[in-house]
């Protein structure tokens, strides 16, 4: 018999790939952007759509330089005493309040539209177990999931937006802001520092088959992200209007309550899209987790398996207490949703620029 | 663990030696025949034979091969009887010789008689029957509407020949091993040297050799000690109890391990989506067999969710199904006193009661089982208001799905789940099950049969030795099933191929 064109064993069908990493991506960010910035960017009408793509394409040169400076970044967590422990603990912050930001925006949608009578309380703790448990800190484990969730979300949003598009009108451009640089600037801003959490994801892949394509995979992740994500900007703006958008507070949600199915055979099947994002949300939450291990504990800090497995569920129980915490902390009145996106627009995401260029300049230094 | 007899005796020219270890050791087993001859014309030669009475019970009869071994003996003097043993002893039958007690022992134990002769210090395995078994049945578990009715049988030797029969090449290797202190259980791993990638038999043989336990009775207790997760409710290791499917999947570049006294086949490695194909998928037309693998996936899902679904849409999310429906719920629920949580429950437990009991009933009164316990106590629950007519329907659809999943193992796995997903659903609503829903999707991410991913062909789509072999929950044509699955050996991928005729 003829041999196959593709040869290879089947012990590497364990491995990652690019398409691993761009559908994980697109699972991490897709929930949250829909559920959580959605609403905002809409807010802001035509600047916010010019603000996303102007976001994508310098999110685009950034990822080039982070893929391309990705060694020295994973190196950052194990070099140097100080060094590496200040990193860790940038990083390691970051996650554990992202986490918990999205923690309470889930818990507190999860409570309002899917279990108006449980205790909040109890509802982070459940999201919070599933998460850690379900996600693990396994890097196949992880791609594996996001290859076999990707289809099921992207596909359900994508209907989404089908069955929400039929109901849209040309939206009326008197109502909204007129065109600024400014405000431009602003929404661009924005998408960029969200999209610059994809800095974090060296940690976890020391090793992903077809290095050359990973800026191009990682690109499309961000470009199937920001087509959703303006598309669904644009289809609250053509259905609601800018008034009505700007009165609501997360008026994705009276986009999912508003679509029909044809023939009508459920009355409202908003709950299945909940059910989507809430998904996301977990394997978004469940990341953050899984890379508090990669930081903490990374590939190369040799620990034998044992004492690894040891650690691994130390750093995530303690993960979880810390998300947890800061998740219910109130003070003065201020609570993580009210200081979320200043520090992440304000700190971690030049921050994580600068870590980026300053990793590359290394480089150069070294060669 | 030791064996008993571990310490190896030599076999003994003295006749006497011989006799008087093998009754020592034998005694108290009065299934054991030693029997002592003194055979040869003329002068007399002291033979001994020993086997056990059930497993070699033709031996005197003429058309017995060691019978007639005996008869000749009769016939030939007795100082020529050591030279004719030597000579032609292993050219008669399926014999081996022996010069040590230990392996004739295990020769013995395995049903065949051993012959001893005084002045001669080895031993002469004759093959006979062996022991009773039942024979070549109808598979009972696995039925088909197409294809051939042949089920294995609790023999290793019969098995491996029924594999035999239908790759008729060389290429196919059976190996023995004997696992089991006290048992020595035959297992055999049959695979087609040039399809199967070498690591596995590696692998398998390693997991195998890494136990030593007092007996192995059947191949579910190998699956059990040979499982990387075995906490996990998913069985990794796929059975079958049809030749033609183990012979299909050697084809295929898996392994088939055969356990003696087992009438059930173990096929590895093991995907989420093979143990959701029949033998007959092969034998019928695309569209029909694609149409009846979307069915099992539903069922699948079906025999999983339903009642927790159900318990999240009339406890949480009555704003999902139309008035009318909602309605209808409401009104079939009217008196019943438990909540539809318990209702769920108990319907749930009284279907697993009646399908415990149907089992293990003899036949005709397993299936009254099911008519009392389906029709009966569903109606009579009904008419006592214990539960609602909307439960009974849920359960029934739910329990109907679970027997659409051919794999009873894997069809008892979603049986387990259903109860988690009941008390997710019927607590939590939506958000319990999907919290049910991404914990089931991580732990099936993670397990993994022989290195092949457990969710494979749905993920390792983009790896470079796989190749779409188009039989997975949509069946391509037979014609374009052209490769063999991802497990097989690389450079081997190829499995049907046109013949190109040139024409004249």
């Amino acid at each position: 018999m003829n041999q196959n064109k593709k040869e290879s064993t089947a012990s590497e069908n364990t491995g990652i790939s690019n398409r691993h990493m761009k559908r994980q991506l697109v699972i991490t960010f897709g929930g949250a952007l829909i559920l959580l910035l959605s609403g905002e960017a809409a807010g802001g009408g035509r600047n916010a759509i010019l603000g996303i793509v102007l976001g994508y394409g310098v999110l685009l040169a950034y990822l080039w330089i982070l893929v391309k400076n990705r060694k020295e970044i994973q190196d950052l967590v194990v070099s140097g005493n100080i060094l590496k422990w200040l990193m860790r603990l940038f990083y390691g912050s970051f996650l554990v309040l992202t986490g918990s930001f999205l923690l309470e925006k889930t818990s507190q949608i999860t409570k309002i539209y899917l279990s108006a009578n449980m205790n909040q309380n109890l509802v982070r703790i459940l999201i919070l177990t599933a998460a850690v448990i379900g996600m693990g800190s396994d890097t196949r484990k992880r791609a594996r999931m996001g290859e076999m969730a990707f289809s099921l979300i992207f596909w359900g949003f994508v209907l989404l937006l089908i069955l929400s598009a039929v109901h849209m009108r040309v939206p009326d451009g008197t109502q909204m802001p007129p065109l600024d640089a400014r405000s431009v600037f602003f929404y661009g801003y924005q998408y960029f520092c969200v999209g610059s959490i994809t800095s974090l994801y060296p940690f976890a892949y020391t090793k992903i088959k077809g290095d050359p394509n990973q800026t191009w995979s990682i690109g499309k992740a961000w470009m199937i992200l920001s087509i959703l994500f303006g598309a669904t900007v644009l289809i609250l703006l053509g259905t609601y209007g800018y008034p009505g958008v700007k009165s609501m507070e997360l008026p994705v949600l009276n986009l999912m309550a508003g679509t029909n199915l044809p023939g009508g055979f459920l009355d409202r099947f908003d709950i299945i899209w909940m059910a989507l994002l809430l998904f996301s949300l977990l394997f978004s939450i469940g990341s953050l987790m899984f890379y508090c291990v990669k930081i903490f504990l990374p590939e190369n800090c040799g620990l034998d398996s044992e004492k690894r497995e040891g650690y691994t569920r130390g750093i995530l129980v303690a993960a979880t207490l810390i998300i947890w915490v800061l998740s219910i902390v109130n003070f003065r009145g201020m609570v993580i949703e009210d200081v979320y996106m200043r520090l992440l627009k304000f700190f971690y995401g030049p921050l994580f620029v600068i870590i980026t260029l300053l990793a590359g300049f290394r480089k150069k230094g070294d060669q | 663990m030791k064996g008993i007899h571990s310490m190896s005796e030599k076999i003994s020219h003295d006749i006497g030696v011989n006799e008087r270890y093998i009754r020592e050791r034998c005694e108290g087993c009065a299934d054991i025949i030693i029997r002592p001859m003194k055979l040869g014309a003329g002068v007399k030669v002291r033979c001994l034979v020993v086997y056990i009475e059930v497993a070699v019970s033709n031996m005197t009869l003429e058309d017995s091969v060691i019978g007639k071994l005996i008869n000749h003996l009769w016939e030939i003097p007795g100082d020529k009887i050591k030279e004719f043993v030597a000579d032609n002893g292993l050219g008669i039958s399926d014999t081996a010789e022996f010069t040590e007690m230990e392996p004739a022992f295990k020769a013995m134990l395995a049903g065949n008689a051993i012959f001893f002769l005084d002045g001669y210090d080895k031993a002469i395995k004759i093959s006979s029957k062996g022991y009773p078994n039942m024979g070549v049945s109808k598979a009972e578990s696995e039925k088909v509407l197409r294809g051939s009715q042949e089920g294995f049988s609790d023999s290793e030797k019969v098995n491996t020949a029924l594999i035999r029969k239908r790759v008729r090449s060389t290429d196919l290797k059976v190996e023995e091993m004997m696992i089991g202190v006290r048992s020595d259980t035959m297992v055999a791993l049959v695979y087609m040297k040039e399809l199967m990638p070498p690591h596995l038999l590696t692998e398998v043989k390693e997991k195998l050799e890494n136990f030593e336990i007092d007996g192995v009775l059947d191949s579910g207790m190998l699956e059990q000690l040979t499982e990387n997760n075995w906490k996990s409710p998913f069985p990794q290791f796929e059975t079958t109890e049809r030749p033609d499917r183990a012979a299909m999947e050697v084809l295929n570049g898996r392994m088939v391990i055969i356990c003696d006294n087992s009438p059930m086949a173990v096929m590895i490695p093991t995907t989420f989506d093979s143990f959701l194909k029949v033998s007959e998928d092969r034998y019928n037309r695309f569209e029909i067999v694609t149409f009846q693998r979307l069915i099992r996936y539903v069922a699948v899902f079906i025999a999983m969710g339903l009642s927790g679904i159900y318990l999240a849409v009339i406890n949480f999310h009555t704003q999902v199904v139309p008035t009318n429906l909602l309605l209808s719920f409401a009104q079939s629920r009217r008196g019943v006193p438990f909540p539809s949580m318990v209702e769920i429950i108990l319907m749930e437990l009284a279907f697993e009661l009646i399908r415990e009991a149907s089992i293990r009933m003899p036949g005709p009164l397993g299936g009254t089982i099911g008519i009392v316990g389906g029709l009966i106590i569903g109606d009579a629950a009904v008419s006592a208001n214990l539960v609602s007519p909307m439960t009974v329907v849920v359960v029934a659809v739910s329990a109907l799905s679970s027997f659409a999943i051919p794999n009873e193992e894997f069809s008892a796995a979603f049986r387990i789940l259903k109860f988690g997903f009941i008390l997710l659903g019927g607590l939590f609503g939506t958000f319990g099950l999907v919290l049910g829903g991404f914990l089931l999707l991580g732990h099936l991410s993670a397990l993994s049969s022989f290195q092949i991913p457990y969710l494979i062909p749905f993920v390792g789509r983009d790896k470079p030795d796989y190749v779409n072999e188009g039989d997975s929950m949509i069946r391509a044509p037979l014609r374009r099933m052209r490769y063999r699955p991802v497990y097989a050996n690389k450079g081997q991928r190829v499995r049907l191929k046109e013949k190109k005729h040139e024409s004249k």
